[in-house]
């Protein structure tokens, strides 16, 4: 197959809508060919966006219970299921999936999870079912005991001691937030530090990024050090970071992209951080910034809140 | 999904909440029916509760993964049906259980999604309706080229070139909205 058929199979390779040995052929082209590989990655990532052109519509009420009922029923996760599963892969497979982990199964498997789910529901409220008689009578009886003399100062010695465990544990709770934030603060002192020096050295240059609409007011500094080839980034009044996002920055070169690192900032939107570099940080051509969950990722996955040309 | 992957089912529940309306939504465009649409939801995440230990965050995006779980799902279920008679019968405009699908009030929480969706639709709408058509056979009712053209009448290559040219032009759009920072 030549790079033109390729090129002309492209688009339909990326939707799925090739036959199965054309997919084939496509495939071993891609194995080969750096650059129809490239293709065929641009074109999956359009084709990525489509599954959000459908008309949006909630899950229905009770879709979750469902769900948790039937992995309860299914046990922990394993790598076992995970070639189980695999071992089922479906007849779209071969079409159009991603890489990493087989996709997909004959939908009879949904039917089973239903089966399996309102089997384990049954057993789960059988098992949560109160028994009369056997635990409600002893209980009784021991706090009738415990209204007696002889048992009192006891309990009240006991109610005592759990109580002053209760306050330490509390303690114990505030010293380590504590130990946190001053662990926290001594690292960003250690990164302004660095940054005061870099911002004075002779072979740095700065260039601003400019804030996205999600960000107008934000002011974001990329230092770069030729010399030491390192680079720092510094922002002001970026939009204050939900609960488990990070800011992350992202560094281009030649229309590669990669990430750089990620930037916590406070309550006022401020915050700094190293960005990790694979080259002369001369290299590099343009910069953006992006929201994303807190432990990153390799791809983007939030519009930019900044970005600018290095 | 790191916890997910461990069996904290609290995690799995995090990420249903998360992205059950994005899978229900591309489930019921595939099936339009709104049982096969839960049942497919369901599996879709039982396999991400399987498959946790496997998911390898560098090959892409969790999101990537778990849309392309629910296609497959649905493009199984499409072509077991064409085989059989219909399960049951999908639901009509005039059907009084019908959910109502209003364009003006997107029911994502997340803004962000909310604002890709709309983003997305605009740009389907600026393809040409054949290059469109085309794009939508193939990626919701799971056809291939050579279903395409025989289900629309056209040469196998017309509907190569829509396709292609869809995509292509799509991809122009989405570069110039504010997805662009995405795709760049």
């Amino acid at each position: 197959m030549t790079h033109a058929d390729v090129r002309e199979l492209i688009a339909s390779y990326a939707v799925g809508a090739l036959e199965p040995e054309d997919t084939s052929l496509v495939q071993e082209h891609l194995v080969d060919c750096g650059f129809c590989a490239n293709l065929a990655r641009e074109a999956s990532e359009v084709a990525h966006y489509l599954p959000y052109a459908a008309p949006s519509r909630e899950a229905p009420v009770g879709s979750l219970e469902r769900l948790l009922v039937a992995v309860a029923g299914e046990g922990a996760p394993s790598w076992a299921a995970v070639r189980a599963t695999g071992s089922r892969a479906s007849s779209s497979q071969g079409a159009w999936a991603p890489d990493w982990p087989a996709a997909a199964a004959p939908s009879r498997l949904a039917v089973q999870a239903t089966g399996t789910g309102k089997a384990a529901a049954a057993g789960r409220s059988e098992a949560l079912e109160p028994r009369p008689g056997r635990l409600q009578l002893p209980l009784s009886r021991w706090l009738a005991r415990l209204k007696t003399p002889i048992f009192a100062p006891a309990a009240a010695a006991v109610v005592v001691l759990l109580g002053m465990a209760g306050w330490n544990m509390l303690l114990m709770g505030d010293l380590k937030d504590e130990r946190h934030q001053m662990s926290t603060l001594q690292s960003r002192l250690a990164q302004q530090t660095h940054l005061m020096v870099m911002v004075t050295s002779d072979s740095s240059v700065t260039r601003p990024l400019q804030g996205t609409p999600l960000a107008p007011s934000a002011e974001i500094r990329l230092i770069m050090d030729g010399e030491t080839n390192s680079a720092m980034l510094m922002a002001t009044r970026l939009p204050p970071l939900p609960v488990d996002r990070v800011y992350q920055v992202w560094l281009g070169r030649q229309g590669a992209r990669m990430p750089a690192g990620r930037l916590v900032v406070d309550d006022h939107g401020d915050g700094e951080c190293n960005l990790q570099l694979d080259g002369s940080v001369h290299s590099y051509d343009s910069a953006w910034i992006t929201l994303e969950p807190a432990e990153g990722g390799p791809m983007p996955n939030s519009p930019g809140v900044a970005k600018g040309l290095l | 999904m790191h916890l997910v992957a461990g069996g904290d089912s609290d995690a799995l529940a995090q990420l249903f909440k998360r992205y059950a309306g994005a899978v229900y939504s591309l489930a019921y465009r595939m099936l339009n029916d709104r049982e096969g649409a839960e049942e497919l939801l369901n599996e879709a995440f039982v396999r991400v509760w399987r498959q946790a230990p496997s998911f390898d965050a560098r090959r892409g995006k969790f999101s990537t993964w778990l849309m392309s779980v629910a296609r497959n799902l649905g493009i199984d279920e499409l072509r077991s049906r064409r085989a059989r008679p219909r399960r049951s019968d999908p639901l009509t405009p005039d059907d009084p259980v019908l959910d109502p699908v209003d364009d003006s009030v997107d029911v994502e929480r997340d803004v962000w999604h909310a604002e890709r969706r709309r983003l997305i639709r605009e740009a389907l709408r600026e393809l040409p309706p054949a290059q469109r058509e085309a794009l939508e056979l193939a990626y919701f009712q799971g056809l291939t080229q050579s279903e395409i053209s025989a289900r629309l009448g056209d040469p196998l290559g017309t509907t190569k070139t829509r396709i292609r040219l869809g995509l292509q032009k799509l991809r122009d759009l989405l570069l110039s909205s504010e997805l662009g920072t995405e795709i760049l």
